[in-house]
């Protein structure tokens, strides 16, 4: 029988504290593709390793217990923890509104486009979707034909489940295996939440890049706020409402590892050059208290201004254009 | 004893072991609409609560029978303090409950988040400290006997429950594991 394995190495006050110097996500490491597309077998032993180089012994401990054949990583096991994790994850999109705070953004964005000379239908991508809650939720919540909803995700497992779930939840979506550095869909907004912390470096370039390649007209990205505040709220949403050794430590890491507003902006402003970009302001207005969620938005150059009067109040949200 | 004291804090009690199994549903469905997910798992804690709630009612009845009349009032001043505490937690739920059923995402955010979040961390604490204000300072064996019975299920069953869960749900992870 496959047991969870329990975390072990650093104290909790070091999880919190003293955040390895390579902040990584197991998530991350279990899953390979070959360059052509194929899945590729994972060596455990090369997982824990680079664990230990970047000084997470914890994810270390996590990975060292799981299932494995001759050394490799029992893939089916794999699949059924990230669909396991994921399903743990989305408990946090529910709590923090993803859906609904993705709706609230759709629609002064989508009223601008149809403003400024782009008319129906839309086609709204979610790119880094996991099991699809927001697509889901959005697809739930706005049913005319006008809009369709797709997810993308690298990993084929999810998008089955995340298939597997709209079918049940009796929604209409679309969920496909896509890489965010090379899309494929064709899209009218792109959207995702919960997924640029993953990108690092020279990657959340590539990310942007992609954006500029592709034929949207806007993006929306939603993702944690870094803080020193936010590792603390973290450890605390997660110990309380996470089973998984594996979500627990991700969710901590994906808190320290989120990108400030500044790095964001910059690698969207030279990267997805055809767009104007704003970012929602760190703090909570009139006080000094850190915002949990990120929000960066870019629309094609010239519609940032109609979006924020579109926006209204909720334009006060946002730093100025880029 | 009491019995309008012994009704308020079963149902006190009934009310946890409902949020309990609430709790213990939560994370295991990614469905969308998970109301009658979580309102069977919420009755089915409530109704799971009712033996042990029924066999430590059956042993502060034993206590109080042998023990007399100088018992009952002690186990009726424990009831009260118990409700009050209790009272006062319960209270702070459904607060939250009231927020997080408004329009404002920003409110029912911070309902979930900042008060059902540390209250759910804090629980084993609060059942703890609850019952030791309950029985007080210098209990009779009876009432100490009763506190325990009430304390260590009362922190321990959802932990071990959840734990349980923990093992089995990469086993059958699906996006629906009941
Ligand atoms: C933390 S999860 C977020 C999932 C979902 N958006 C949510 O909010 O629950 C990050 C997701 O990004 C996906 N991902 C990572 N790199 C990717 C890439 N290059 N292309 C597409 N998806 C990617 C992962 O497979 C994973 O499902």
């Amino acid at each position: 029988m496959f047991v969870e394995p329990r975390p072990g190495g650093q104290a909790v006050w070091q999880r919190l504290w003293v955040p390895p110097p390579g902040l990584i996500e197991i998530t991350d490491l279990l899953f390979e593709r070959n360059p052509d597309g194929t899945r590729a077998p994972v060596r455990r032993a090369s997982v824990v390793q680079h664990c230990v180089e970047h000084g997470d012994r914890w994810a270390a401990g996590i990975v060292a217990e799981m299932p494995s054949t001759d050394g490799w990583l029992d893939p089916e096991y794999v699949d059924r923890l990230m669909v396991a994790v994921h399903c743990e994850i989305q408990r946090l999109s529910e709590e923090f509104r993803h859906g609904a705070r993705m709706a609230e953004l759709l629609v002064p964005l989508l009223a601008t486009l149809g403003r400024c000379g782009q008319p129906p239908p839309y086609r709204v991508v979610d790119v880094g979707c996991g099991t699809g809650y927001v697509v889901r939720w959005l697809s739930d919540w706005c049913t005319t034909p006008d809009v369709e909803f797709v997810g993308v995700d690298l990993n084929p497992a999810l998008v089955d489940a995340a298939r597997n779930l709209a079918a049940r939840d009796g929604v209409r979506c679309r969920f496909e295996v896509a890489d965010a550095f090379s899309l494929t869909e064709p899209a009218t907004v792109l959207i995702s939440t919960g997924v640029m912390h993953h990108f690092r470096g020279p990657d959340l370039d590539r990310f942007f890049a992609a954006h500029e390649r592709s034929g949207a007209a806007a993006f929306v990205h939603l993702d944690f706020q870094a803080s020193r505040l936010a590792p603390i709220g973290s450890w605390l949403f997660h110990h309380t409402r996470m089973r998984l050794a594996v979500t627990r430590h991700d969710g901590i890491r994906s808190a320290q590892r989120a990108h400030g507003t500044d790095v964001l902006s910059e690698s969207a402003t030279n990267n997805a050059k055809r767009f104007e970009t704003m970012i929602s302001r760190p703090s909570v207005r009139f006080t000094p208290l850190p915002c949990v969620l990120t929000v960066l938005i870019g629309t094609l150059s010239g519609l940032g201004q109609p979006l924020l009067e579109e926006l209204g109040t909720a334009a006060r949200r946002f730093n100025p254009l880029r | 004893m009491n019995p309008r004291l012994v009704a308020t804090v079963w149902v006190l009690v009934t009310l946890d072991c409902a949020l309990i199994g609430y709790r213990l549903a939560m994370g295991r469905t990614a469905r969308l609409d998970k109301r009658r997910y979580h309102q069977i798992a919420s009755a089915r804690g409530a109704l799971l609560g009712q033996a042990p709630l029924a066999a430590v009612t059956a042993l502060g009845v034993l206590v109080v029978v042998r023990g007399g009349e100088e018992v009952a009032t002690e186990f009726n001043s424990a009831m009260s303090r118990f409700i009050a505490a209790g009272g006062a937690y319960a209270g702070l739920i459904l607060v939250a409950s009231a927020m997080c059923s408004l329009r404002s995402v920003r409110v029912r955010t911070v309902a979930s988040v900042v008060i059902f979040g540390p209250l759910t961390l804090l629980r084993p604490a609060v059942v703890i400290l609850t019952v030791a204000f309950a029985v007080g300072r210098h209990p009779t064996p009876g009432l100490a006997l009763v506190g325990l019975t009430v304390v260590i299920p009362g922190v321990c069953l959802e932990m071990v429950l959840d734990r349980r869960i923990a093992r089995r749900l990469v086993l059958h992870a699906d996006g629906h594991t009941h």
